[in-house]
Formats: structure tokens, C-alpha cells, sequence
């Protein structure tokens, strides 16, 4: 709370009354309890008052609906042979297609799914659904991994291999606790990805597992296991 | 004349193979949607494919503003006029098309089976279907990115290269193949072809009904009888192969089209063929 609520910069308690009402049937009884809050009023500037504007906003189903409409008006007035209209009508859609489009952030939404590449989704890899297992010999080899690895997972929300490549990584650092891992989600975190190079003809493609210390990068979850060993330094 | 529209057609192919690729320039991912049908996943594309944009979409449960804002644009400047002037699947289709047979009208609607389908499946199966067996994705990605270390002999993979291979052997055997039956962008654009500002003029009074026009499209169409219909890809040849220059390319809104009457009057003369 800052000096501008009109109290002198002092650190002031406040006090709380509660009253509890508990009924049992038709039996009620009250308890009265009281909570103490320390508030500290500073002299700190707060800036300027902003009166939070309530926006009302319109349905989710209107905007769709007068499109629909105009789409209607637009065909019939084709089939009467009104074609000038229909320009007009078309026009439309594409002016407030591309306002209230932009100014949803559509247009970054396409060039963050088109500046994605997920293995998968594209026919690149086959999707895997049953959770890995590490063999034997890769545990082995993990356990001897004797220095701190920080791994870092780039993946997205809509990828369906990355949840492969995460549930590999987790099982990693299960079998040896100086493997530590971090997930990244590209769709909100473009720019660490670009930092670390996970992107490969300027796309960043997803599932990527990152090794932080030597900034080697495997993508894809196709013969995860071998190439993961081979990250982490202890491949055949 | 003739031969410089050709020409034309041919530089503007060779511009949609040019903003298809124009990664190598090192720029990334842009807003732009591309007016044909172009992996996003090909290592050097800087634009966002229509088809697979859709399908994410539907996925998200977006309601598609900036989609259907740009699919209209490119619909109202030319229709289909992007598959035969702009496409570089189109182009390939092109370079392919050894034999131009008469199309099946019925089979030509197959393409909207696909677009209905690619749309319904990305929502079935929360997953975009339609790339996992697009052969442009084959082409465009599967392939660079095996040369790239990404992506490996799978059975992904081959199923890519399965309908690649299936749709270069029927681009062999029917010219453009892959526009008449299959494209789903193709289907899309078609929408738009009898309002589109890029159309085909046909001067009834000029035309002999010689069947020239029909023997040069692409498409397999009859052009004298049926100009600007889905399947019509404006790509013009028809006008260069008219010796009496009774088809036109022409760029204005269809205010006024002119009614198939040729269709009608040879009928009723009872004439035969083209």
C-alpha cells in the first residue's frame, strides 16, 4: 500500500473479525475468532490510478454467425444474379478477416505452427505411444555417467512424439540423479530455443533434447535410446 | 501473343517455386500463407500451407479469421488461377502432364471428398492426417529431411513416398492428376472460380466449336462449353490454341457471363463432337 491511500508511511496491523456459524441439525452455535495483517504503508511512488475497464464482450458465437450470414446473403444473392454484391460481400470477409484476425494474433499463430516442425505431425516420424524402456545395457551405461548433465527437452503442447522423448529423458535422470532436466515449451519459448540452436533451416523442430554443458542437440525420437547415450558421452 | 502468355505463365511458376523456396535466403517463417499447396515442413519454406494450417486449426478450435480472410483474397484475385500460374506442385504436375485426356466429371469431385475428409479427420483424430500422406510433404519434406539426418527409412517415411510415387504415376498418365482428383487446396480455390477476377472470356459469336481449346487443356475440359467451372485452372492454353481468339484471359469482376448458349445451339443443330 503505498503513501497515496492518504496514510502516513507507518507500518500499521489490521484486524479481522470473523464470525463462524456452524449448525448441526437444528442446533447452530457461533465462534468469534480474529485475525491480525501487518501492513506496511511506503513512500514509494504508485503511478498514476488505473481504473480497470470492464469490456463487455461479444459472444463467442456472434462474429461466426454474421460471417455465416453474410456467407448465406452472398450465395443467394449469387443465385438471383445480384453479382456486384457479392464482391461486396467477399470484400468484407476479407477486410474483417484480416482485422479482427490480426488482431486476435492469428497471423502469429499460423507463422508459429508453420515456424514449428513437429517429426510427427508431418509424417517425418511415427508417433509412440507406449512409454520407453531403457534396456539393461543403457542403464548400466548411465550409472556410470560421473559428472553433473543438465538435459534440456524442447517440445510442444500439440506434438504427440515429445511426450516419448520427455518420459526417456525422466527415465534417464531416474536411473542417475546427476542427469537433471528441464522442459521447454517452443510455442511460448521461441527465443530460448533460438538460443540454443534448436533450430535447423531456421524451423525449430520438436522433440529436441538439448545436452546444456556441450550444446549437442538430438532430434526426434528415432533410436532415441542409442543417440541419447551417445549425448550424454557414453554411446557404444 | 500466344506465345508470350505461355511465357508469362511460366515466369510466374517459376516465382511460386521461388517464394516456395525462398528460404535459402536465410529468412524464417513468415505470416504469409501460400496460394497453393506447400509443405511448411520443407526445410526452405518461409510460408504456411493453407491445407495444413487448417487442419491445426481445427485442432485448436480456432475459428479461422486470418485463414478464411486470406483463402478469400486469393480466391477473389484469381480462383484456381493459383494451381495453373502459381503452384509449384502445379508446376511439377505440369512438367508431367505427357497425356491430356478427357476428365471424369464425376471423379473431378473426388477433391472435395478429400477436403471434407482432411477436415473432418484433423478433427476426428486431433492430428493432422492429411500430411502424414501428402505427397507434396513427401516431396518437400520427408525426402530433405532424410538428406538432413532428421528423418530416417520409417514407415512414415514410406508411406510418403508410397503416394508420392503413386500421384507422379498418375501425373503421368492424366495431366494434372493431382489437381483434378485429389487437391484439397485445389478444391478450395474452386470455391471461388465463377467470382473470381482472373477468368476465361468466351466470345460465343467467335467460336467455330473447332474442339482446338479442348485438345490443348490441361484439365481435360471442353473450355468452349464449360469455361470456369472447379475444375478450370486458368492457366490460358486454351486461349493460345483458339485459332479464331474467341477465348480470352481476362482480369475484371464476372458482372456478366455469358450464358453456355454454344452448349445449347449445338444441340439443337445436332452437330457432333469438337
Amino acid at each position: 500500500m503505498s503513501a497515496a491511500s492518504g496514510l502516513a508511511p507507518l507500518t500499521y496491523t489490521l484486524t479481522l473479525s470473523i464470525l463462524y456459524t456452524y449448525c448441526i441439525e437444528v442446533s447452530c452455535f457461533q465462534i468469534a475468532d480474529e485475525i491480525t495483517i501487518p501492513v506496511t504503508v511506503t513512500t514509494t511512488a504508485a503511478g498514476p490510478v488505473h481504473h480497470e475497464v470492464v469490456r463487455r464482450s461479444l459472444p463467442a458465437w456472434v462474429i461466426p454467425g454474421i460471417g455465416l450470414l453474410l456467407l448465406g446473403v452472398g450465395i443467394g444473392l449469387w443465385a438471383s444474379g445480384f453479382r456486384l454484391p457479392v464482391y461486396f460481400v467477399l470484400l468484407v470477409f476479407v477486410v474483417g478477416g484480416f482485422v479482427y484476425g490480426i488482431r486476435l494474433g492469428q497471423h502469429e499463430q499460423a507463422q508459429g505452427i508453420g515456424a514449428v516442425l513437429c517429426t510427427s505431425c508431418v509424417g517425418i516420424e511415427a508417433v509412440q505411444h507406449a512409454p520407453p524402456r531403457l534396456s539393461p545395457a543403457a542403464r548400466a551405461a548411465l550409472g556410470r555417467i560421473d559428472h553433473e548433465v543438465e538435459l534440456v527437452v524442447f517440445y510442444a503442447p500439440w506434438c504427440h512424439t515429445c511426450p516419448f522423448a520427455e518420459e526417456m529423458v525422466k527415465a534417464a535422470a531416474q536411473v542417475n540423479p546427476r542427469i537433471s532436466y528441464k522442459f521447454v515449451n517452443v510455442d511460448t519459448d521461441r527465443e530460448i530455443a533460438a538460443a540454443h540452436g534448436v533450430i535447423r533451416n531456421q524451423r525449430t523442430i520438436v522433440p529436441a533434447i538439448l545436452r546444456a554443458d556441450t550444446g549437442a542437440v538430438i532430434f526426434g525420437i528415432r533410436n532415441l535410446e542409442p543417440r541419447l547415450l551417445e549425448l550424454l558421452g557414453v554411446g557404444g | 501473343m500466344r506465345f508470350r502468355l505461355t511465357f508469362v505463365r511460366r515466369i510466374s511458376q517459376g516465382f511460386g517455386l521461388l517464394l516456395g523456396l525462398f528460404g535459402f535466403t536465410g529468412i524464417g517463417m513468415t505470416h504469409i500463407i501460400f496460394p497453393g499447396l506447400h509443405c511448411y515442413a520443407c526445410p526452405l519454406a518461409v510460408t504456411v500451407c493453407p491445407i495444413g494450417l487448417a487442419q491445426n486449426l481445427v485442432i485448436y478450435g480456432t475459428v479461422p479469421y486470418f485463414w478464411v480472410a486470406t483463402i478469400v483474397a486469393y480466391g477473389l484475385i484469381a480462383g484456381r488461377g493459383f494451381c495453373g500460374w502459381f503452384c509449384p506442385f502445379g508446376t511439377l504436375n505440369d512438367l508431367l502432364s505427357f497425356r491430356k485426356v478427357r476428365i471424369n466429371g464425376i471423379a473431378s469431385y473426388s477433391k472435395y471428398v478429400v477436403l471434407v475428409g482432411t477436415i473432418v479427420a484433423a478433427w476426428a483424430f486431433a492430428d493432422t492426417m492429411f500430411c502424414k500422406l501428402c505427397p507434396v510433404g513427401g516431396l518437400e519434406a520427408s525426402i530433405p529431411y532424410f538428406f538432413l539426418g532428421v528423418a530416417s527409412i520409417n514407415r512414415p517415411f514410406l508411406v510418403h513416398l508410397g503416394t508420392l510415387v503413386a500421384t507422379l504415376a498418375g501425373m503421368a498418365i492424366i495431366s494434372r492428376f493431382w489437381c483434378r482428383y485429389l487437391c484439397p487446396m485445389g478444391a478450395l480455390l474452386s470455391l471461388f472460380n465463377r467470382v473470381s477476377f482472373l477468368h476465361l472470356k468466351l466470345d460465343t459469336n467467335r467460336c467455330s466449336r473447332c474442339g482446338e481449346c479442348a485438345r490443348a487443356c490441361p484439365m481435360g475440359l471442353k473450355p468452349h462449353e464449360e469455361y470456369d467451372t472447379h475444375n478450370c485452372i486458368k492457366c490460358g492454353e486454351c486461349t493460345t490454341a483458339c485459332p479464331l481468339d474467341a477465348l480470352e484471359l481476362t482480369f475484371s469482376p464476372q458482372i456478366e457471363r455469358p450464358k453456355p448458349r454454344a452448349k445449347r445451339a449445338f444441340l439443337r443443330l445436332g452437330r457432333n463432337g469438337d
